[in-house]
């Protein structure tokens, strides 16, 4: 049979005793406010995606033929421009150059068709890691061709990495600005 | 001769118990004294009691469209620097008066990184004004005088009704006035790099919720009346 201690008691009275104290102390602080009147309205949001993808991040050159990379923008915002992470090793013997072109439509055999590409950044000499800047308008879904064109390379082998960055709001499409 | 001594204890020190009788008798004591205001108060009034008839006023706010479609829409694939307006109207429709100034609070389900604050410094924003005419739908602009309601906000700032923030320059509002001519101008803010295509781990992008706007405005304060 169950027999209540001293201790159980007393906790029981105690606690019984804080919650009248509750009871009769605590202020009605509802009632106290005034009414408030509410509306409410809202809608779904949703945000979009932004960035380029380079089908090849990284090559190796034995030789001074050059190497193509395909960048799309795999995003859905259309972009006002691209950055491209650049870096070059540098063989134990000579010191090889590299340059990067852009050309709206597919390389074929190293020339761009229907005009020459258009170069980004400068002459780059290896060994180094920079930044450089293309200022191609990319729409959702759409790629520039990029190639990379090497001098200096004799046999050793030298490596690329050019990897697409893509930084907002400074590298979107002009901000939208729609009212209804 | 072998005895238990466990056994033994057991039975040769019985457990004192000491009755629970005065506790309980005690508890309820205080309880009474505690209590019994209220109810002494109540007896005496009754005593003294009058009729008479009292009705009381109501508080409502009402929002609606104003020019274009208000809340109903969409706003999707938003960008940083994107601006998504909407114009609304505030109405008070009750029969109370209003004190000047309401408060607002943006909810969203589910909450993510556009206003939980979870990507540091960037999120949904809000900017609220008002116009004196109706704005320019074609160009969101306000071709009267423009008044600043809320400056451009965060919304994981304001993201719960104790953090509502104070709108400015909201007047108070007799039975039937109106807050009229209200753009609320969404935004996003971003400053992210995405590297081959890969956002960064704490991003807003690709990220959708849906966000509840509440405006809140207070009675007038309370009036003396003699009769």
């Amino acid at each position: 049979m169950f027999r209540p201690t001293n201790r159980r008691v007393r906790r029981t009275a105690a606690t019984a005793v804080i919650l009248a104290l509750g009871v009769g102390l605590v202020p009605p602080i509802a009632s106290a406010a005034g009414l408030g009147g509410r509306a409410t309205g809202g809608g779904a949001v949703a945000t979009g995606t932004w960035g380029a993808t380079a089908s090849v991040t990284s090559m190796t050159f034995t030789s001074n033929t050059a190497q193509t990379t395909t960048v799309a923008n795999t995003g859905s915002v259309a972009l006002g421009a691209e950055s491209y992470s650049v870096t070059l090793t540098k063989p134990f013997f000579f010191t090889p150059t590299v340059s990067l072109f852009e050309c709206p439509v597919p390389w074929e055999r190293g020339a761009c068709p229907g005009g020459t590409g258009t170069r980004i950044g400068g002459t780059l000499v290896a060994p180094t890691t920079t930044t450089i800047t293309s200022t191609t308008p990319l729409a959702v879904g759409s790629s520039t061709y990029l190639q990379v064109e090497p001098t200096g390379v004799f046999f050793l082998p030298m490596t690329v990495t050019l990897t697409p960055e893509v930084t907002s709001p400074a590298q979107l499409r002009a901000p939208i600005r729609t009212n209804r | 001769m072998n005895v238990d001594p466990v056994s033994s204890r057991r039975h040769a020190v019985p457990r004192r118990r000491r009755p629970a009788g005065p506790a309980v008798a005690g508890l309820l004591v205080v309880a009474l004294v505690l209590l019994a205001p209220s109810g002494v108060f109540a007896a005496l009034n009754a005593r003294a009691s009058a009729t008479g008839s009292v009705a009381s006023g109501t508080l409502d706010l009402v929002l609606h469209a104003d020019t274009g479609a208000g809340f109903s829409s969409v706003a999707p694939k938003m960008a940083p620097g994107d601006a998504d307006n909407v114009y609304v109207d505030l109405t008070n429709s009750g029969t109370l008066a209003t004190v000047a100034g309401m408060r607002l609070w943006v909810g969203a389900v589910p909450a993510t990184a556009l206003t939980d604050g979870t990507a540091p410094g960037e999120g949904l924003t809000v900017r609220l004004a008002r116009c004196s005419v109706a704005w320019s739908m074609a160009t969101g602009t306000c071709p009267g005088a423009t008044t600043p309601l809320l400056a451009t906000t965060r919304l994981s700032t304001m993201n719960t009704l104790a953090t509502a923030r104070a709108l400015a320059n909201v007047p108070a509002l007799a039975a039937g006035g109106s807050v009229a001519h209200v753009q609320v101008s969404l935004g996003l803010v971003a400053t992210e790099r995405s590297v081959n295509g890969v956002p960064p781990v704490r991003t807003v992008q690709a990220r959708s919720t849906v966000l509840t706007f509440t405006f809140i405005e207070l009675q007038r304060t309370g009036m003396a009346t003699r009769h």
